[in-house]
């Protein structure tokens, strides 16, 4: 698998270390103290987790319960991690095969249950004036991004986000999604060119 | 007299751009040659900016897309949830998977009706299924009175059926009930069946 190859070079990241600690409280049995400071790796996490969630999933509550489930499944198994690996690798990966799993539930509800009715879900809360991310994806310039980046295959849209949004190497990304290296610079390579061939033609 | 070097292709400049922000862990440095090509050549250096702009308008738009849903309030929800799940699984000893736990509602949901239906479809299913494995392990010519000891014997599927289930184990059951060797002979019906929502639709 890839995220068995050897990991980066260097020291390890301030989550890094702060998964290692927390690691290390669980195994001590201090699993209170451990709680208290994972929240603040679920706090520097949190934003990340629900954009690369938002790209497989298209669904806000899905989003919500892929997220807090990745959470939990990474406190469950903390005593696990292993240090060498960039925290934010191993979370991605749990994250990502969370979201497959939550897609793979979905398309089995769809076929043998009913939807309920589109009123029984709650509306989204309305935010009195519209959020600079609101404006954003209003404009025309944002609508017609967020129109090219639909059209990406999703696999392409994935490596984007991750390259691009979550800020990750392509090494990085490799080892989140079980790719080789040159798989993933391919797929990011045939995104941008396909967001460039669409967004420049319209200009 | 300058020398001229070869354009910097499209996906040099992808190199470049995930370099310069340190991400391309498998990206060759820009030689001095090939910077001093940018430095020199306009239409390069136009490609280049452009290709920046494209990267961060996009990327803009993409986490906007999550944010705008995901605002600061909800974050902290979301987050609250997560601890009181570690508290919950600290004091239980388990994790309550989903749906039960949690405050989001779920997307769908079963109709007794329809699940009874299809949990009978899928005991049918799988009684057919025994009963052609045991109608093709016995011997062809067989007495009576063996074929009643067989039956007297209580059959472990049979009980598998009866046990309760998730809806999540319910509904893979189904799928693996389907999707099985044994079931690709009942394919074309299923094909046939309409789905509850082509039912319900009508």
């Amino acid at each position: 698998m890839a995220a068995a190859r050897a990991a980066q070079p260097g020291p390890p990241s301030r989550d890094s270390a702060l998964a290692a600690e927390i690691k290390g409280l669980v195994v001590a049995g201090r699993r209170d103290t451990a709680r208290e400071r994972f929240a603040e790796l679920v706090a520097a996490h949190q934003r990340r987790a629900t954009r690369i969630a938002y790209q497989y999933l298209r669904d806000v509550h899905d989003v919500d319960e892929a997220v807090q489930d990745a959470f939990v499944k990474v406190f469950a198994h903390i005593a696990s991690y292993r240090e060498e690996l960039p925290f934010d690798v191993w979370f991605t990966r749990i994250l990502v095969n969370g979201c497959l799993d939550l897609r793979k539930a979905r398309s089995r509800r769809l076929r043998w249950v009913l939807p309920t009715p589109a009123g029984s879900t709650p509306p989204e809360p309305v935010a009195p004036q519209p959020s600079p991310e609101e404006r954003l994806l209003a404009s025309e310039q944002g609508r017609r991004i967020a129109a090219a980046v639909e059209q990406l295959p999703e696999r392409q849209r994935v490596v984007f986000t991750l390259c691009q949004v979550a800020e990750q190497t392509t090494s990085e990304v490799s080892q989140a999604l079980g790719l080789r290296e040159a798989t993933v610079r391919v797929h990011l390579f045939r995104a941008v060119r396909k967001l460039r061939a669409l967004l420049e033609r319209e200009r | 007299m300058m020398k001229h070097h070869a354009h910097v292709s499209d996906d040099r400049l992808i190199d470049l751009y995930l370099e310069a922000f340190g991400r391309g862990d498998a990206c060759v440095a820009p030689a001095a040659s090939e910077q001093q090509h940018l430095a020199d050549c306009a239409a390069c250096e136009a490609r280049r900016s452009r290709l920046a702009d494209l990267l961060t308008e996009t990327c803009d738009v993409v986490a906007a897309q999550a944010d705008t849903y995901f605002t600061a309030d909800r974050l902290a929800k979301q987050r609250a949830h997560v601890l009181e799940r570690l508290e919950h699984e600290a004091r239980h000893g388990r994790v309550i998977t989903f749906p039960a736990a949690h405050g989001s509602a779920p997307a769908f949901r079963a109709r007794p009706g329809i699940r009874w239906i299809a949990g009978a479809a899928v005991a049918g299913l799988l009684i057919g299924v025994v009963a052609d494995h045991v109608a093709h392990r016995l011997p062809a010519r067989q007495t009576p009175s063996a074929i009643v000891v067989a039956t007297d014997e209580p059959s472990e599927t049979l009980q598998l059926v009866a046990a309760p289930l998730s809806d999540e184990e319910f509904l893979g059951w189904m799928e693996l009930a389907v999707e099985g060797t044994a079931g690709s002979a009942l394919r074309p019906l299923d094909d046939l069946t309409p789905r509850v929502w082509e039912v319900a639709a009508q």
